[in-house]
């Protein structure tokens, strides 16, 4: 491998929802600064991934390792996990009624860098040159997260919230889906620009749209569970094409990564 | 903004300097402590040393009589209003320094108390006066000369009808009559202390008036009495906030409060309630809109054993409109039994209550309602709304809302929704690096957002911080 | 026989006896009925305080002598009457009382030979004693509350419906019930077996010209496991009538019931309908449409207790008033502490077509445990002038746009029922709005 070092690493990775197994065995290595697709048709296991490796408390890994810079990301609970730089975009965010957007980023930028005067002051600073990014209008601040959100709106609130926490690992669960062309740009442009060198990306996407934008250096394929194929950034032009009907595991060799 | 967590603390340790912050007393040092219970005698007792012109002392015997005839409330919780021991009850206390017109002349242990609760400070920054009832007298009392000028009367009750006889005795219990209920008729007999508050025609008193109102002796009841005219066109903004020492027999507080808001008014009560968990709080608090006035009550109860309140708004003139705005707290064995009353008798008139309510371990928070439009109140409109959120598999809810229209031409909304704190919110917060008792805070202050957003800023930093203090015993 | 008993209470003048039914009657339902008739004589007039009778004056139902009417308790019917009404066949099972005591009932082949109980309820309960005796009582006993008790006590025309498991009826079994004399005591009661699927009309009517009545209805329905009973109660009776109504629901597990109440007649209606939701997964929709006009109160009460998990509740009641009609909605959702993930769900809507006309609502909620999503709503209010406006600007007269409007109004609720029934439920609403 290159001379980066190994930032995520999961090693057979089961996930079980209501005891049904719904990931069956997967594996991942990103380096630092790598951006990575989990592509697959509905229902392959790519949200449940998603969800089980952020902590969610329905989806439980049964078994398999998973290591963020060195550290045993199963031993954590949600919360720990997203202070160790692990985050989770959401596919369908929550409505917090009530609760203002600044109250909330203030109170997770607290959580996560602490709190004294210096610190809250850039991160106003801060806020506002990622609203402008983002494109987002100030009033956004003191509207009640996701509380009666567009679509586009709620996915913006999830890349902002990804810019200003700063996560070494990102997973981006379907953060295209119900965007139009223009709030796409949008959304990547705010994707690039917040994941440094050193940070990585896991795109888990149903459509290759968002790849044009957000340039995959490894494309994985899930299906019923498992990745059954990888390959690079080309993979994903080949499936828009082809579908996924080809590489199902009767059909196809399986290639790896 | 208020930050309501605090990392630093220990988040166990906090609510465990309860007793030390919010529950300390100081030595009972009375002037007058007068015997348990409550007869003629002692009625005749409170009116004489208070001096008061003959038709107050009727008004107290008559009131008494009115208190021995009727019975107890048949609804609400009945169980625990049967444990209250009227005979075991102080019904007039007066502290040993009479009433103080500067901050320098109070008494150090008074001051200690209010210096605890934040009041001098909360002064310097924006109190247009203090009405600080300690015990059941008010002993300190200031009014910014400004308020003066513009012919504002900022007074104690007793003050009040000493100086200005003629409109205490025109408004004096016409709102809230004796035989109401039998609180308010034991309150009309042995009332002390509350305020009495006049705003002339068209004057508008920028800034809140506030009071501060402490129960300090075991067994010692507190029956204040405040009556608050707006004139035509005025306005103005009361606060009261409560907080008591803790002790191990139970009290009672038993207040009237009486608005009146003549044409073009506006009138805001605000109410935050802290009373120790072993206070009986039964009040009584009614107001009456005339014509294009606007009255709002705004109303919080975090404290006590039992409460059991209901506001009310009158609407007699066209056009006046009423908002009842509450939230309350039951935590472990609190019985918050609260709600709103609104009732349309004149035209164009309009209405809206939101409740809010969270229940926590054996908690019961119980909204109780009513709605009445007559048929002279056409084209009115109502709307309820009531939001209960429990935070425990032994917490409680009810909803009792009453709506009782006669009128075709109103519009009445009403809805109510019970829910727990979503997995799927507490998930999408710790997701993001909060822990679980922070994000349950988050989740409860957003929750009740729609109430602290109308207190002033100190009120919504102490209400939070309240909350955050609720919440403690069994979080983590 | 000496199966008789005598009675001081409720007779001050001479002493009244307990009649045994019939030389054939059971013990143990004259002991059933006994245990009614002294909590009937011995139990106070329930109190005006608690909500279910705030807003009805429950002395109008008290009977003071009902053993001097000659028309209390059943009897086996004539089967001559069988052939005088034939059952169409749009029914699986049909009912219907000639007199209040004779009760005849007819049934389909496929019914009869799937093995539905389909009878009397007096031939039911000597014939079926074990299946009977098993359920009569179980929902609304003889101490459930006084009237109940008193229907209990001297019931005249009664069903028993059975349903085996997993039978399914596609056709609706339909109840006629006319009362005729001054007081009738109506009871019926429902088995539905494990999985079994059917649609029962209970259809209370009566003719304005027979003048007025007491009517007092008692139903207890046993939703089995996995079963899916709708119930349709369709009360249109005399204006001069006054109706105590009781119908009680046990939901078994993973069952679903579904409950219409149309709401029509008498001068004054009490209906206290209840559904518990016994096993888990229960599920119960309830839905009423409620018109009162000239004199007439409505005063409809509806309770869904959840004491088991995962169970659901929906209601929605939709009320109309009309010249001086009075409508008092009182209803509770009470949720155990043991019922956990129970979602219910309650709105009752209201509207006044004219000053006059009183509308109450009390939806009441009464939650133990955390783990609940509820909500419920009430409105009410006249109907929307822009509306009237709108329609008139395309040609409607008047009296059309407020039907139409209030067509709208029932429809969501209409839309759930047999076509027939939600047909004659339009028509009665059109009649009641053009008179």
């Amino acid at each position: 491998m290159a001379d980066k070092k190994i930032l995520f690493s999961i090693r057979d990775i089961h996930v079980s929802v209501e005891g049904k197994e719904v990931v069956k065995g997967v594996s991942l290595d990103m380096q630092g600064g790598e951006k990575h697709a989990i592509m697959g048709p509905n229902g392959s296991g790519k949200s449940s991934l998603a969800n089980a490796l952020a902590g969610h408390p329905n989806y439980t890994i049964t078994s398999g390792e998973a290591f963020l810079d060195g550290k045993n990301l199963l031993e954590m609970d949600a919360t720990a996990r997203s202070l160790a730089g692990l985050f989770l975009a959401f596919q369908y965010p929550l409505a917090i009624p009530g609760v203002t957007v600044a109250n909330f980023l203030r109170t997770a930028m607290k959580a996560k860098f602490g709190g004294d005067e210096e610190k809250l002051r850039s991160f106003r600073k801060e806020l506002k040159s990622r609203f402008e990014l983002l494109e987002i209008d100030n009033s956004f601040a003191t509207r009640y997260v996701n509380d009666g959100f567009s679509g586009g709106e709620k996915k913006r609130l999830e890349i902002l919230q990804m810019a200003m926490l700063k996560p070494k690992v990102a997973i981006l669960d379907e953060t295209d889906s119900g965007l139009d062309i223009d709030a796409l740009r949008i959304v990547s442009n705010g994707i690039n620009a917040s994941a440094t060198s050193e940070d990585s990306v896991l795109l888990v996407t149903h459509y290759q749209r968002i790849l044009n934008y957000v340039k995959p250096d490894k494309v994985h394929v899930m299906m019923d569970g498992k990745i059954v194929h990888s390959g690079g950034p080309d993979l994903a032009r080949q499936l828009e094409d082809q579908g996924y009907d080809w590489m199902k595991p009767d059909n196809a060799e399986k290639v790896e990564a | 903004m208020a930050e309501v967590i605090n990392r630093d603390n220990g988040l166990n340790d906090i609510g465990n300097d309860y007793a030390a912050k919010y529950g300390f007393h100081d030595p009972e040092e009375y002037f007058h402590k007068g015997a348990r219970g409550v007869n003629h005698e002692v009625v005749e007792m409170i009116s004489r040393m208070k001096n008061e012109p003959d038709w107050m002392r009727e008004f107290r015997h008559k009131a008494l009589d009115t208190f021995l005839a009727k019975p107890m409330p048949n609804w609400g919780d009945t169980e625990l209003m049967a444990s209250i021991d009227f005979d075991n009850i102080y019904y007039y206390i007066k502290p040993i320094e009479a009433q103080k017109k500067s901050w320098d002349d109070v008494p150090d242990n008074i001051k200690n108390t209010f210096d605890r609760l934040g009041i001098p400070e909360a002064e310097r920054k924006f109190l247009a006066g203090v009405s600080a009832q300690y015990e059941s007298e008010v002993v300190y009392h200031s009014l910014k000369e400004d308020l003066q000028k513009q012919g504002i009367v900022f007074l104690d009750m007793d003050s009040g009808l000493r100086e200005y006889p003629e409109i205490v005795k025109k408004y004096f219990s016409t709102v809230i009559p004796v035989a109401d209920n039998k609180f308010a008729a034991l309150n009309s007999a042995v009332w002390s202390g509350g305020s009495f508050i006049y705003v002339p025609p068209g004057v508008d008193v920028k800034i809140p008036l506030q009071a501060y109102f402490r129960i300090n002796a075991e067994n010692m009841g507190q029956f204040e009495r405040t009556l608050i005219i707006a004139d035509k066109g005025s306005r103005v903004h009361y606060i009261e906030g409560c907080t008591a020492p803790v002790y191990s027999t139970d009290s009672l507080h038993s207040a009237v409060v009486e608005l009146i808001a003549l044409e073009d008014a506006y009138i805001r009560y605000t109410t935050i309630q802290n009373w120790s968990r072993n206070i009986f709080n039964l009040v009584t608090k009614r107001a009456v809109a005339h014509r294009n006035s606007t009255v709002e009550w705004v109303d919080g109860n975090l404290g006590s054993k039992l409460t059991m309140k209901y506001p009310c708004i009158n609407l007699v003139g066209e056009g006046a409109k009423g908002e009842i705005l509450s939230i309350a707290f039951a935590g472990d064995d609190q019985h918050q039994d609260a709600g709103a009353k609104v009732i349309h008798s004149a035209p164009n008139t309009s209405s809206r209550i939101t409740s809010k309510s969270i229940s926590k371990g054996a908690g019961r928070a119980s909204y109780r309602g009513l709605v009445k439009v007559y048929p002279t109140a056409v084209k009115s409109k109502v709307s309820v709304e009531c939001d209960a959120l429990l935070l425990d598999p032994e917490s409680r809810s009810d909803t009792y809302p009453t709506m009782e229209i006669d009128s075709d031409d109103v519009r009445i909304e009403h809805e109510a929704r019970v829910s727990k704190v979503a997995e799927e919110q507490l998930f999408y917060l710790t997701s993001r690096g909060l822990t679980e008792d922070e994000a349950r805070l988050l989740i409860i202050n957003g929750f009740i957002e729609p109430f602290t957003k109308e207190l002033p800023m100190e009120y919504a930093v102490e209400l939070n911080r309240l909350i955050e203090l609720e919440m403690e015993g069994s979080v983590g | 026989m000496g199966k008789s008993i005598t009675l001081g209470a409720g007779a001050k003048t001479n002493p009244v006896e307990f009649r045994a039914v019939d030389k054939h009657e059971p013990d143990w339902f004259y002991d059933l009925r006994k245990a009614g008739w002294e909590f009937y004589h011995d139990s106070p007039l329930p109190s005006r305080t608690v909500h279910l009778w705030r807003y009805t004056d429950p002395s109008m139902f008290v009977v003071e002598r009902p053993e001097d009417s000659k028309h209390i308790l059943p009897v086996i019917p004539d089967k001559s009457l069988t052939g005088k009404r034939k059952m169409s066949d749009r029914y699986s099972c049909f009912g219907y009382n000639q007199s209040d005591r004779q009760t005849v009932t007819q049934m389909d082949d496929k019914s009869r030979g799937g093995g539905v109980i389909f009878k009397d309820l007096y031939s039911g309960l000597r014939e079926n004693p074990e299946l009977v005796s098993g359920y009569l009582g179980g929902l609304a006993g003889y101490d459930f509350g006084k009237f109940e008790a008193l229907n209990l006590a001297l019931w005249n025309s009664g069903y028993l419906v059975y349903i085996p498991d997993n039978m399914i009826l596609e056709k609706p079994i339909y109840l006629h019930r006319q009362p005729t004399g001054g007081l009738s005591l109506f009871r019926l009661l429902v088995i539905a077996g494990m999985n079994s699927e059917f649609t029962l009309v209970d259809d209370y009517s009566g003719q304005d010209d027979r003048g007025g009545g007491l009517i007092n209805s008692v139903v207890e329905i046993f939703a089995g496991d996995v079963s899916k009973v709708r119930y349709v109660n369709f009360q249109r009776l005399g204006n001069a009538d006054k109706i105590s109504m009781t119908v009680r629901t046990k939901a078994g597990r993973d069952s679903e019931f579904k409950a219409v109440y149309a709401g029509f007649g008498g001068s004054s209606a009490k209906i206290n309908a209840g559904t518990v939701l016994a096993g888990r997964g229960a599920a119960s929709k309830m839905s009423g449409v409620i018109f009162a006009d000239g004199k007439q109160r409505m005063d409809y009460h509806t309770g869904h207790h959840h004491v088991s998990g995962d169970t659901y509740s929906d209601l929605d009641f939709k009320v109309i008033l009309k010249d001086k009609g009075k409508s008092a909605y009182t209803g509770l959702i009470r949720i155990e502490k043991e019922a956990l993930n129970c979602n219910a769900y309650q709105e009752n809507r209201n509207l006044m077509l004219n000053p006059g006309t009183k509308a109450e609502s009390i939806p009441e909620l009464e939650i133990m445990t955390d783990q609940v999503s509820c909500t419920h709503g009430a409105t009410m209010g006249p109907i929307d002038q822009d509306m009237i406006f709108y329609l008139k600007s395309r040609g409607f007269t008047e009296a059309e746009a407020v039907m139409t409007i209030v067509e709208g109004f029932v429809e969501t609720t209409l839309k759930n029922m047999p076509e027939d029934f939600s047909r004659e439920i339009r028509e009665k609403v059109a009649e009641k709005l053009e008179s």
